[in-house]
């Protein structure tokens, strides 16, 4: 069964429709890569699945997201603060919050009251042995974040994101802001982040797609073309246009 | 779009064509010089070997290049993967064509034990195998690649009854045969080898153009 299954989504920007009866089904705890040209609807379908979309004036959506095969549009998820912490999301630049790294964790607990305030000092170090930070982080866990390298500051927002314990974590091209090595390190992590968590990662970099991910989707002007495992999406595409594009022969 | 990627792609392609011209004409030669005695054409063959070996090791070298430097995916990755493989299965042929010639050099030597009729035949068979892969390559024919891998089939039998001939008919009845009997029992293996290569090359051309994998699994055909 699929974690997180889209059916007939669409969904329009005004008049421009931005995605066109995607129908995917995203397995639970692996990675899937969501890749494609610029414009091609991949960030927008990454932004459904936890609603972010809905704060764009003119956003009209078609169709249903099931996570867990409940109606993101309905019912118990119509409290987006449910949804977000069932669904979390990382960005492309690193945003703590200007406070200490552990206000940084700690801050979704407190807006969700999920656990009590004494237990907050062992989902802080959870959090931060779990994105390999706490050992270079345990002394100065009240420094600001924004002191942090940027690398440091992509693994605290995961460190955050996974605090309040989702199912789902997204990630919107995790690594554009980060040098290679960093960039290496966000893959490890997520490599080991996959066995309690399902992640889908939206990325420019092909390379990262096959690297880190087991399912690949390829996106084109607001349609799925081809979804599939990853070494049979690199190896062997069956779409024409997925061929061009990984191959660098698109446009 | 034309990559400057396709150049080099271009140029693996003229590798494999060079390589396989040089293995089909070491073969050629190596059946002439069984066919005519003619022990200087058999030491032409041995002496090309070493231009073909050196070729595959180019030919490696530059696919392990473009995989570093290109990651190569999808069509580019499979036609990479196919010249790394069978530019292994040209360098055994270009192998399997000297070891003809040695035998060719020991037969020479000796009085012939019997006009050659079936040799040739298999040889005919290899030969045309080795150019319809190589051809399949260039044209990206599928439907070519397919009828060399089955005629890999008529090689074995051809091979089966030329050995059964040589071992009954020759070696049982008078065993003072065995000098001139075995080495074209070895020519018969040789030839049969050659055959299998070529099967692989085919085997790989159809992976190439269409992704599946047919190697071991003939029914996939």
């Amino acid at each position: 069964m699929s974690k997180i299954l889209a059916k007939n989504l669409n969904l329009w920007y005004g008049t421009f429709h931005a995605l066109q009866n995607i129908n995917l089904g995203f397995g639970e705890r692996r990675i899937t890569a969501i890749i494609g040209p610029s414009g091609c609807g991949k960030s927008t379908l990454l932004r459904v699945f936890n609603r972010m979309n809905d704060v764009v004036e003119g956003v009209k959506v078609g169709g249903e997201v099931l996570i867990d095969n409940e109606n993101i549009f309905d019912g118990d998820f119509n409290d987006l603060v449910k949804l977000r912490k069932k669904v979390g999301m990382v960005f492309q630049r690193p945003n703590p919050f200007p406070l200490s790294i552990y206000e940084n964790i700690v801050f979704g607990l407190k807006v969700h009251h999920l656990v009590k305030k004494k237990e907050f000092n062992a989902i802080v170090q959870e959090s931060l042995e779990s994105v390999m930070l706490w050992n270079d982080l345990k002394n100065k866990l009240h420094k600001n974040a924004l002191g942090l390298s940027l690398e440091q500051k992509q693994r605290l927002c995961i460190a955050r994101t996974i605090a309040v314990k989702p199912d789902i974590v997204l990630m919107d091209e995790p690594c554009s802001a980060l040098d290679p090595q960093a960039t290496l390190k966000i893959e490890e992590l997520m490599q080991r982040l996959k066995k309690d968590y399902t992640i889908v990662i939206v990325t420019h970099n092909m390379q990262q797609a096959a690297r880190v991910s087991e399912d690949t989707g390829f996106m084109l002007l607001g349609e799925l073309i081809e979804f599939g495992r990853t070494a049979d999406i690199f190896t062997a595409p069956k779409d024409k246009r997925t061929e061009e594009y990984i191959t660098g022969r698109y446009g | 779009m034309e990559r400057i990627f396709d150049e080099e792609l271009k140029q693996l392609r003229q590798y494999i064509l060079m390589m396989a011209s040089l293995v089909e004409e070491a073969i050629f030669k190596s059946i002439e010089a069984l066919k005519q005695r003619d022990k200087s054409l058999a030491e032409a063959v041995i002496a090309s070997d070493k231009k073909i070996d050196e070729l595959e090791n180019k030919i490696d070298e530059f696919c392990l290049d473009l995989i570093a430097l290109r990651q190569p995916v999808a069509q580019d990755l499979r036609f990479i993967t196919m010249a790394m493989q069978s530019d292994a299965d040209l360098e055994r042929m270009a192998d399997l064509a000297v070891d003809i010639a040695q035998r060719a050099t020991e037969l020479i030597a000796q009085p012939p034990l019997k006009p050659l009729i079936d040799i040739p035949k298999l040889a005919e068979i290899a030969q045309k195998m080795v150019k319809e892969a190589i051809d399949a390559f260039i044209n990206k024919d599928v439907e070519l690649a397919k009828k060399v891998v089955l005629s890999d089939r008529e090689a074995d039998a051809l091979r089966d009854f030329v050995q059964k001939e040589l071992i009954y008919d020759y070696m049982v009845k008078d065993g003072s045969t065995a000098p001139r009997a075995v080495p074209l029992i070895l020519v018969t293996r040789h030839l049969e080898r050659i055959c299998d290569h070529a099967t692989n090359i085919a085997e790989d051309v159809i992976y190439m153009i269409e992704a599946k994998v047919v190697r071991h699994h003939p029914e996939k055909l």
